[in-house]
Formats: C-alpha cells, sequence, structure tokens
C-alpha cells in the first residue's frame, strides 16, 4: 500500500475498533500515561479515559452519531454537546495531489509489542505542522502519534506503551471508578443544520493556502445562548474550527489569543459578532483565518412599491 | 525491500543501544547515526520514554532541554584549583572531582524540574506553561497569553470533541487529561 492508502485506512479506523491499553501523552516538558477503554459501537464510541501519573483525572466519553444521550453527570445543560461528523471523502479530497504536506514512510517499527507502519506527512510550508504516525498493521489504529513544528521540535507525542485490541467490552470497564469523573456526550450534528451555511452572510476569503470550509452548523453553548456558528476548515490533516457568536453588547466581546499545547486560538470582533479561530495550526494560521472571516449583510428585500 | 530490512535492523539496533545491550564498537557507531540523523534521535527518545513508561518512571523523565542545563551548570563551574595539598584529600577523590560537580548540576537541574511539577499538579493547572514556542515565523500582531485564557475554553472544549481525523487524538485526550 502507498502511504496515501495507510492514512486513509487510519481515518477509517480511528473508532471502529475496541480496545484497552495505556499510552504516554508528551507535551513540552510535561508527559501523562492514560489508561484507555475505548468501545466502537454502531453509532459511534464509548470511552474511559484515567490518568495513571499527576493528579488523578477520569473521563468517561460517549460519542453518538445518531442519538441524544440522557444521564446523569452530563456536563452539558442543552442535552449533548455536539460535534460534526468528519466526512471522509472530503479529507481524501483535500490530500490528493496535494502540495502543503509530502507523505513518505521510512519503513516499518514495532510499538506496544505490535508492527506497524511508520508515516510521515512532512509541512511544505509554516502554516501547518507535520504529523508522524505509526498505524497499527492489522487495524489501522495509529499507535504512534506526533505534531512537529517547521524548527522539527516535538509539539506533542501520544504513544502506546501497551493496548489490546477487545471482541467485547464489558460496561463495568467503562463504569466511572472515581465519583468526581467528568462524563462527556458528544452528538454528532448533522452539517448545514441551521444556520451554518455557507451561502449565508459569513464567508472566507484568502483563506491560508490548502484551507477549505468543509463544515458548517449552528450550535449552543447553553439552553437561552444564542446560536453560534461553526465552521470547520481543514487542509486535509490539520483541522480548524471557527466560532461566530451575535454579541447583544459590546462588552461581551474579546480580542485576544491564547495556546494550549499545539493548539492555537484567536478571537476579534466582526460586525458585532465574536469570532473565535481555534486549531492545531502555528499561530500565524489561525490569525490568518480570522482575518480571512467575511461578514455580508442580507440584503434587505426591495420596499414595496419600487 | 532492502530499505525496509535496513529500517528494521536500525530500529531493532537503537532498541537495543537503549537497554544497554551494545557492545562499545556498535555504541560508538549508533551514536555517530544519531549526530547525523534527526529521525534516528527521534526514535531514539521515544525507545526511551517507552521504557520510561514501562519502569514506572515517567515523572523522573527529564525534559528534552536538560542536556542543556548540564551543559550550562558546567560551563558556569569555577576552574579547577590544584592549591591545596594532596595528603590533606583522598585520592580517590580527585579523579571524580569534576564529574560530580557535572552530576551534582545535573541533580539539581532534575530535581527542579520535578519541582515544577509538583507546583502543577498542586492546582491542578499544567505541569509547565514554559513550552517551547515553535518558531515558526509567527509574525502575528495578537500577543499569545501566557496562560490559558479561561474565556476560551468552551472553544477549545468544542473543537476537541470533533469527530475528525488527525491530531483530534491529541485534542480529545489533551482535553481529558487537563483538566478545567
Amino acid at each position: 500500500m502507498e502511504p496515501s492508502e495507510w492514512l486513509e485506512r487510519m481515518k477509517q479506523s480511528i473508532h471502529h475498533h475496541s480496545y484497552s491499553g495505556t499510552f504516554i501523552l508528551q507535551r513540552g516538558d510535561r508527559i501523562d500515561t492514560v489508561r484507555v477503554v475505548h468501545a466502537a459501537e454502531d453509532d459511534g464510541y464509548r470511552e474511559r479515559l484515567q490518568t495513571l501519573t499527576g493528579s488523578a483525572r477520569e473521563v468517561i466519553r460517549s460519542v453518538d452519531r445518531l442519538r441524544t444521550f440522557e444521564g446523569e453527570g452530563a456536563e452539558t445543560l442543552d442535552g449533548p454537546q455536539q460535534g460534526p461528523q468528519w466526512p471522509p471523502a472530503i479529507a481524501t479530497a483535500l490530500l490528493q495531489n496535494s502540495a502543503h504536506y509530502e507523505l513518505t514512510s521510512p519503513g516499518r517499527d514495532r510499538i506496544a509489542g505490535l508492527p506497524c507502519y511508520m508515516l510521515h506527512a512532512k509541512a511544505q510550508d509554516a502554516l501547518r505542522y507535520s504529523q508522524k504516525y505509526c498505524v497499527h498493521d492489522d487495524t489501522g489504529v495509529p499507535l504512534l502519534s506526533e505534531l512537529i513544528d517547521g524548527d522539527g521540535q516535538l509539539l506533542e507525542r501520544l504513544v502506546f506503551t501497551e493496548l489490546e485490541f477487545l471482541d467485547v467490552v464489558f460496561e463495568d470497564a467503562l463504569e466511572a471508578r472515581d465519583c468526581d469523573a467528568r462524563h462527556i456526550q458528544v452528538r454528532a450534528g448533522a452539517e448545514h443544520d441551521g444556520g451554518g451555511e455557507m451561502d449565508g452572510p459569513w464567508s472566507f476569503e484568502d483563506l491560508p493556502p490548502g484551507f477549505s470550509p468543509i463544515i458548517a452548523t449552528a450550535r449552543r453553548f447553553a439552553p437561552d445562548a444564542p446560536a453560534s456558528l461553526h465552521f470547520v476548515l481543514s487542509d486535509g490533516l490539520a483541522t480548524v474550527s471557527v466560532y461566530v457568536d451575535e454579541a447583544a453588547e459590546l462588552s461581551q466581546v474579546f480580542e485576544g489569543a491564547t495556546r494550549s499545547g499545539a493548539t492555537h486560538a484567536v478571537a476579534r470582533p466582526l460586525a458585532g459578532h465574536q469570532v473565535t479561530v481555534v486549531g492545531e495550526v502555528p499561530q500565524q494560521t489561525v490569525q490568518w483565518i480570522a482575518d480571512s472571516t467575511r461578514f455580508k449583510p442580507p440584503v434587505a428585500p426591495p420596499a414595496p412599491g419600487n | 525491500m532492502n530499505s525496509e530490512n535496513t529500517q528494521v535492523s536500525k530500529t531493532e539496533r537503537l532498541s537495543a543501544l537503549v537497554d544497554n545491550e551494545t557492545d562499545a564498537f556498535e555504541t560508538r557507531r549508533l551514536i555517530d547515526e544519531l549526530i547525523r540523523s534527526e529521525d534516528d534521535r527521534a526514535q531514539w527518545a521515544r525507545y526511551h520514554l517507552i521504557g520510561d513508561s514501562l519502569r514506572g518512571g515517567m515523572r523522573q523523565v527529564a525534559p528534552a532541554n536538560f542536556l542543556d542545563g548540564v551543559r550550562q551548570g558546567i560551563s558556569d563551574e569555577e576552574p579547577f584549583a590544584l592549591a591545596e595539598p594532596e595528603t590533606a584529600r583522598s585520592p580517590w577523590l580527585r579523579p571524580v572531582a569534576g564529574l560530580g560537580v557535572a552530576a551534582t548540576v545535573a541533580v539539581v537541574t532534575l530535581l527542579g524540574f520535578q519541582m515544577m511539577a509538583t507546583q502543577g499538579l498542586d492546582d491542578g493547572s499544567p505541569v509547565s506553561t514554559t513550552v517551547q514556542v515553535a518558531p515558526v515565523a509567527e509574525p502575528s500582531t495578537t500577543e499569545i497569553a501566557e496562560t490559558p485564557d479561561p474565556r476560551f475554553a468552551r472553544y477549545l472544549e468544542n473543537h476537541a470533541e470533533l469527530l475528525t481525523p488527525g491530531s483530534s487524538a491529541f485534542a480529545r485526550v489533551r482535553n481529558s487529561v487537563d483538566g478545567d
């Protein structure tokens, strides 16, 4: 198989296998060890993540593409969060003949005792990060994932040290051990589900090379909050979210930038709205996308009699 | 075919180096290759990381720039004084004096790292907020906040839940590990 076929296989397989294992997450100087139980289901997946080092933290995550979850301890007030479902065909199309990543394979390796295929997507400019994977031969699950900046410095690394694929995941393996466990429920929203149409008043002009809008949705962060528009842009590997919130008062908008690991975010006011851009890309890329966001007020219908 | 076999052989040799299973000649040869190859160095670092994890020593892993601190400590070291009469000191101490200072620098550097980690864990905040920012020519007009800005929290969280491939694997786990 060619590197591009391995990449496609990895994308297809990420949430389609059940497993339990331990992995290391390394970001800069920080290293965490995490225990995971991941149960693939027909319409999504459930997983339990538990830190084994440092402060004890536990997260129970349910992701369902179709059904609405109900349950105690859910974080969101307005039912589950909505996350758009990635259409794999779009990712493939964006990466085909891409001048923005060079896909190569340095060969094979063995991680957590399992044979895997090394895959390197080397960024061809400073607008995105390079990515390295080692994809399990049998399942396509990435046993190693790395984000690398333009100077070759490692930004983040996720590597399994132990992994067992499961035919059946027993219910108690997915139950919280800690009463303080966070419960996160995600339901994939339908694309273009009200207000997020790309032909609405919001658009993007002169985006960073390689990036295109692929998903537009509307979502609420709180029951009584107005809907936010959520656009997802991608270059085939990196994803960037653009959130647009209507601001009732000037005090509600803010301007600034922040980062968390390799994720950068920037916020700016625009036409009485708050535009917030978040993605695992360099700061200049989120800034560029924020600056590319345009608002065109709807044209008022002609007055009667004109 | 040949390159694949060579690669398998290289990974096995690097793994052996990490496990102290190479002889002196092979060790020298692999170190020469590590100096020349960035990929080999990354591989070597991964094997160390995995080994440390399996041995339960994750919190003792030195940061990536650990050796820089050691080098700095050595360069700051006072010149070795020879004025002291030999009879006043144990002959066993002399040959290792320089190394001893270097080792002390190393321990202090490592303890310093661990103290940072402890401070970070006490309040549940990230261990270090001084992650090296990639100098990838980011001519932004907006200054990046040194500490995470809580006003971005809900957006970072929501973005992390995207059902996307690639780096989303980091995002969903990162949010879980970081807590609030």
